[in-house]
Formats: structure tokens, sequence, C-alpha cells
């Protein structure tokens, strides 16, 4: 009798996988997942937070990164960002100040200290290493729909959970990356991991996530990034000591004149 | 009657000191009507007991599922202290994550969770697991021994964690009250030849500058010092004891104030700063003249959508610096700096004032400023000693700063009109920088640079920039290091044989010291020209910068 009822679901489910393959590989939902995970992390307002790089050379020597970073999530645009550079020490008092917008280029500044400006710079070019890491500028941009093309293309167990496969391609030409490919937590709609392919198609980069602490009882945000570079065996921690999250930020926080005062 | 309910919930506390058994569970019950019976006090919240109730009796539920509570088994209550020993706050969220899961496929998630707890000693610092498990929690929080890298280890805390994974303990704000930096930075120059009135080859000059700054907790609030001290081997006139930053600022809504002792910059471009007029150039520090000194000021900025406009006071006047007799970069004759004068009455007194406004049109800044006051540059007049006494005109001054960002092209403009007694002239600087990144597939970016400068007083007068052009490239190695190189020329387009230029390029040595070269190259055959007395004074620098 058990046998009789396990049969015809067996054949059910093989005849899906058989099918599966032979419809298109995505029918938009690569997509519907982007959405959802973009929804999913909508709404948490404003966030300060203290992080340090361990930047990693092939022969394992270390170097380090202090800053502070403040961010502003815009409803209806990109987030604003503000980082300030505490070491190394040479490049203490530095900030930099990032408007991103989803499908045009993003409105960046530099304060410098020694000369007291604020310098307007050119940010079509993102995969620019940030702060000698392995970490490229637009690997540390916001997450945004409008930024990538996407490309469902399996589950795959990861951990003791499954995670949903997406290949993303860069709508931007100038971006470093042929494309990436994401794990996201099917759970919690978080990247687990992200491969990343150089413009000749080779795998450049891994990044893992790891620590996802849970904020405003919504918000997960991991706490230990891992960026490896195949090509170079060169690799960056990057760690976040702290997030707060409603530290009264506004918009008035995020322009030049707050760059100006930004210590 | 507060006194009264504090006082009941004391003794309540008393009389649930010992341990207590609760009945054998039964058909109908549910942890969260057996915590009814169980919560001490209104004061203790009913997640913190379910918690607890959790915790103490790890085997009354089917894989520490809150939700598959076992049937006959007799819960053990905890204690009130240990009720409270949870934030209400954590209890809540964990309680709202726990009955979530679902009986069935979820109950694994939970015992996941768990697991994940006594794994992460982050995790096992706020919400302990259940009391079997303590120890290896505890155990875990204790060391610092460092988490599974691989993925396949990596499970999501089902609690919410505030602590945070470093080795080191981190700054608890985002600013600490306080902040405070010191550079001590020491230069050794180096002149190939010797100076046309004899000055030595060689020079050894040492800075310290001191940095302090208060920020109140909501950042309106800042107050900032910035001392600095410099002493010069050959030319006294080189030692300086300067207040850079000494003000306090706030910051409201749409506006700030600043009072006191600061540094303003204004402009876009590179190669000179017509524009850039509220403090006065410490010159002796550099032959560029990006140095500047501190200058007193009342400055009041508004904001809003029609851009940033910024009124400047400023009631004191500093003098330019100039180089000594035994000093090398300067005229033949001596500057008598002991007797400057002023057009003004009121001398370095008067009473200076600026405006500005800039506002960015997307791609477009635009800045339009006013000064009225001391001129910043001194004009020369030959004494019957046979020196240079410096003379400070009033003056007028519209400036004019516009910039372009298209793609990896930043187009940049500054124009200044300006009078005084003496003369009105127009003087301009146009070009533009291209970014290149990735350079020969390297992480080299270059910073392509190119400025013509204009000025439109005759070519007799000795000032530079008349119709020259600057080329220049940044590089930057994007390395551990941050090295980089900036290589720049002005080439006089009148003179063919005449042109400066300079290379500057640094690199970090350790997390607190920079390294950094500077060479000098002058070229002029034109006596009438500003290049023409400092043509044999070609240098090589030598600095190294300590942060402490």
């Amino acid at each position: 009798m058990r046998n009789a009822i396990i049969t015809p679901l067996v054949l059910l489910s093989l005849a899906l996988s058989l099918l599966t393959p032979l419809a298109s590989a995505d029918d938009g939902k690569g997509l519907a997942i982007a959405k959802e995970r973009k929804s999913r992390d909508a709404g948490w307002g404003d966030s300060e937070s203290l992080t340090t790089m361990v930047l990693r050379n092939a022969a394992g020597a270390e170097s380090k990164r202090e800053m502070r970073t403040a961010a502003l999530e815009m409803p209806d645009d990109g987030d604003k960002g503000l980082t300030i550079f505490d070491e190394p020490r040479d490049v203490r008092g530095t900030a930099f100040l990032n408007h991103s917008h989803p499908s045009s280029e993003d409105d960046q500044w530099l304060y410098l200290p020694a000369l007291k400006r604020v310098k307007r710079i050119a940010s079509r070019n993102k995969s620019g290493p940030f702060m000698g890491s392995e970490f490229a500028y637009e690997d540390l941009s916001s997450f945004e729909i409008a930024k990538f093309h996407f490309n469902y293309l399996r589950d795959e167990a990861c951990g003791d959970s499954t995670c949903l496969v997406i290949e993303q391609t860069p709508a931007d030409e100038y971006s470093g990356y042929s494309k990436s490919v994401v794990w996201l937590n099917q759970q919690y709609y978080q990247p687990e991991k992200i491969e990343f392919y150089d413009k000749k198609h080779s795998l450049l980069k891994t990044l893992t996530l790891q620590d996802y602490q849970l904020y405003l009882d919504k918000y997960w945000r991991p706490h230990k990034l891992r960026m490896v570079n195949h090509q170079t065996a060169k690799s960056t921690d990057l760690i976040i000591h702290k997030i707060s999250f409603n530290t009264g930020r506004t918009a008035a926080d995020f322009d030049t004149n707050a760059l100006q005062r930004a210590r | 009657m507060r006194l009264l309910i504090s006082s009941l919930a004391f003794i309540t506390a008393l009389t649930n000191a010992a341990p207590q058994q609760l009945a054998p569970v039964q058909t109908a019950d549910t942890l969260w009507k057996l915590a009814t019976q169980a919560r001490p006090d209104e004061q203790v919240a009913m997640v913190q007991v379910v918690y607890a109730l959790w915790q103490a009796n790890p085997d009354a539920f089917t894989d520490k599922n809150i939700n598959a509570l076992r049937l006959g088994n007799q819960l053990t209550v905890p204690e009130r202290s240990q009720m409270l020993a949870i934030s209400e706050a954590k209890a809540r969220q964990w309680y709202h994550q726990a009955i979530a899961a679902k009986p069935g496929r979820s109950i694994k998630t939970l015992a996941q969770a768990n697991n994940y707890t006594t794994k992460n000693p982050d995790t096992a610092a706020i919400l302990p697991a259940p009391a079997h498990e303590q120890t290896t929690a505890t155990a875990a929080t204790s060391s610092t021994k460092p988490q599974t890298e691989s993925l396949a280890n990596k499970i999501y805390p089902i609690s919410p964690v505030l602590n945070t994974p470093e080795t080191k303990p981190a700054p608890e704000h985002w600013l600490s009250a306080l902040n405070q930096a010191y550079t001590l930075s020491l230069e050794q120059r180096f002149y190939p030849t010797s100076g046309e009135q004899g000055q030595r080859n060689t020079n050894t000059s040492v800075a310290l500058s001191a940095e302090w700054v208060w920020q109140s907790n909501d950042r309106a609030h800042q107050l900032v010092l910035e001392p600095f001290l410099r002493w010069d081997q050959t030319d006294n006139k080189r030692n300086l004891i300067d207040v850079r930053q000494a003000y306090w600022q706030y910051a409201g809504d749409g506006f700030d104030v600043k009072a006191g002792v600061d540094i303003v910059f204004w402009g876009v471009t590179e190669s000179q700063h017509l524009v850039d007029v509220i403090n006065q150039t410490d010159l002796v520090a550099t032959i560029d003249g990006e140095t500047k000194l501190g200058q007193p000021m009342l400055n009041w900025n508004l904001y809003g959508d029609a851009g940033t406009l910024s009124f400047y006071l400023l009631p004191y006047f500093r003098e330019r610096t100039l180089a000594g007799v035994d000093g090398r970069l300067r005229p033949p004759l001596p500057f008598a700096t002991e007797h400057t004068e002023y057009e003004s009455a009121q001398a370095e007194k008067n009473l200076d004032f600026a405006l500005r406004w800039t506002r960015q049109f997307d791609e477009l800044d635009i800045a339009l400023s006013y000064f009225e006051g001391n001129n910043r540059e001194p004009l020369f007049t030959p004494t019957a000693q046979g020196q240079l006494q410096p003379l400070y005109l009033q003056m007028q001054q519209l400036g004019l700063e516009t910039q372009l960002i298209s793609g990896s092209w930043i187009w940049k403009l500054e124009a200044i009109y300006r009078k005084t007694r003496q003369q009105d002239f127009i003087a301009s600087t146009l070009g533009f920088e291209y970014t290149q990144v990735g350079l020969f597939e390297s992480s080299w970016d270059v910073g392509w640079i190119a400025e013509y400068q204009y000025d439109s007083r005759n070519t007799l007068s000795p000032v530079l920039g008349q119709n020259d052009l600057f080329l220049g490239a940044r590089l930057a190695a994007n390395d551990v290091a941050g090295s980089e190189i900036l290589l720049g020329l002005v080439q006089d387009l009148d003179n063919s044989d005449s042109r400066s230029a300079k290379i500057e390029a640094a690199m970090r040595l350790t997390s607190n010291l920079r390294l950094r070269f500077d060479a000098w190259l002058f070229q002029s055959q034109q006596p009438t020209e500003a290049l023409y007395f400092i043509r044999h004074d070609d240098y090589l620098q030598l600095s190294i910068d300590y942060y402490f």
C-alpha cells in the first residue's frame, strides 16, 4: 500500500526533473528571487558600523585597515554611504562619500584632510581595488536590482540548508566582472558565497559571508566577509565589529557639507 | 502603591527561591500555559519565564523544540534570578523565532540553531543553550578558538547576537569623544647647485603637528585644535609656530556656524588654485603653494535646494611666509618682512569678508565667490637698503569654479577677476582629468591631467601661469603600501625654454610611517620671469612622516 503511493510521486518528480532542463533556464525566476532578496532587506533605514580589513598577500603577510561607515537607505534611489578611514594612519581622516544610483553612475567625493579639500571623483571605474584590498569598489556598493541581469541556475545544498544559486551579469559595461555566481540561502535570502569571474570568464575571486546576525528582528548582516583572489593568492578579511541601526542620520549627514565636518 | 508591589514581588521572589516542580504535562498544556503557573510576579516577562523553562528542562521537549512538549514530564521551575538573566527584548526575539519553528521540518531548524549556539561563542554569551549544554557553551565563550571557515559548517543563528567576534576590544562608539592624532615629519633637502647668494646645498627641517577633535554625541558640536610647529636648520624664516585649526562648529538643520581658526579650500583644478583666497599660503613650506596658514574667521553656511551659501568674516590677516637671507627659492634681494606695509589703515586687522555660493546640478558643479579685503598675494617694492618690502593692497575678487563629470572625464574651469588699486586682471585655469584604471591589466590607476593657465597681466610682470600648459600624471599602485607618483610639467607657451617640473612619490612603510620623495626642476632664460630667480634652486627632498 505504501509503495503504491510513493511510486507515482517518484515518477512525477522524475518527470519534472527531466522536464526542467528542457524548459528555458530561468523564466524570470532569477529576477523574482533577486526582488525577494531586495524586498526582504528593505526598510532598515540607517546604520553605522565599525570595520577592520585584514589584507593578506600570497606569503601570508598581513596589513590592517580600520574604518567607520555610515549608511542611509534611500527608498527610491541607491543607498548613501560615508566612510571615514582611521588606519593606516597616513590616510587617517580621509573620508569617502558615495551616493549610489541603481541605473546611473554613482556620485562620489573624497575629503582630503591635508588640504581640507572636498574633491569630486569620477565613479565610472568601479573595478579598482578598495584601499589596496581584494575588494573592489563595486563589491562594496549596495545591492540594486537594476545593476544586474539575473539567471536562476539551480538549488544546491549548502551546509545544512539549501541555497538558491543565481548567476548575475553586471548591467554596467565598466564592471570588472563578466559575471558572478551567488549562493543565496533559501531561508534567509542572504548570500553565503559569491564567485566573481573576470572579463576573460575565468574565476577571479570567491567571497564567503559568515557570522550572520539579526538586527531589528528582520535584517541579517554578515560580520565576516572573506575575499580570496584565486589568481594572485591574496585575500582580504572584512570584519564588521559593530553595527547600530536607528542612529538618527538623515540625508543631511550624507552631503558634501557634512563630508567637510566628518571626523 | 509602587512600594507595595515591589515588596510583594520581593516576597514572591523569596518564596520562589527554592526550585519548584510543575504538575506533569497534560495533553492540553502548552509551554505558555505552564509558564503562567511558573511566573513568579509581573515584573518577570512571560517570554523570560518561557525561555528559562525551556533552558532548565532540555529533556521536556522533542528535539528541544518549544512547540513539541513531551507528555508526562515534570518541568522544573528555575529561580526568578535565572529568568531575569536574559533581557526581555532578547527573550521576546528568541520566542518569536522559536514558536515559528513548526513541528516536523522546522524542529530540525531549531535543533540546528542550538548546535550553532554551542559552536558560536558569541551566541552562547547571550543566549545560553539548555542546561546540559551549558558547560560546552561556557567553554566556547572563554576560548578564542577560530571558527570553522568552510561554508558547509556555517549555519544561521536563529537568535540575535549583539556581541562582536573580534579578538581585540573594538571601539564602542562610532566616534570616541576625543580623537587625537600626531604627526612628526622629517625632511631632508638636497640642492645640486649652490644658491645664487651662496646658500647651502643641504637642509634639514622637522615639523610636528597635533590634532585634537571633540564631537558631541549628536555630532552637532565640534571642537578642533591643530597646532603646527616647524624648525629649519638654516633659514630661521622657515621656523613657524602656527595654529591651523582652532574652532568651534555647530551644525544645525540646514546650516552650520563656525568660529575660530580654520583652513578653507575653494577650487577644482590641480595645477594652481586661483579662486582659493581665504587662507594665506605658507610659501616656504612647499613651493607649489598648497600648504596654508590658519585663518581666523566667523563662518556661516546655509544649505538648501538652491545650493549652499557661505559667508565669511575674516578679522585678522596672516602674512605670507617668505624665505630669509639664508633660505633658497627666493629672489636675489632679501625680503624685508619686518617692514611689511598695507594699503588698509587697519593693516592686518582689516575686516575682510567673502561669500560663496555652490550648487550641484547632477554632473555639473558650479561655484561663484566674492572676496574683499587684504590681497593674499603681496607686491614687493625695492627699498633703499636693497631689500624687497612686502606690500598688501586691498582687493576685490570675483571667482568662478565649474566642473563637469562625464564618465572617466572631469572637465574643470576656474576663473577670477581681481581688482586692486594698481591693476585689474583676469586669470583662468581650464583643463581636464581623465582616469584610467587597471593600466596594462595591473592594479595601477593613472589620472591624466592637462590644464591651460591664462593670466591677462602683461608678460613683463613676474607672475607664473600667464600662458602656460600643465601636463600631469597621477599614478596609484593600489597596493598595500598605497604607493603613488605624481609627475607634473608646466611649460611656458611664450618662452620655449621656460618650464618647471616636479615629481612627488610616496609609499607607506608601516601603518605609522610614510616615505615621501619630491623633486623640483626649474628652467628659465628670461630675467623678467619669476622662474628666473629660482632657476638654480632645483632640489630633491626625502621625507619621513611618523604618525602616532
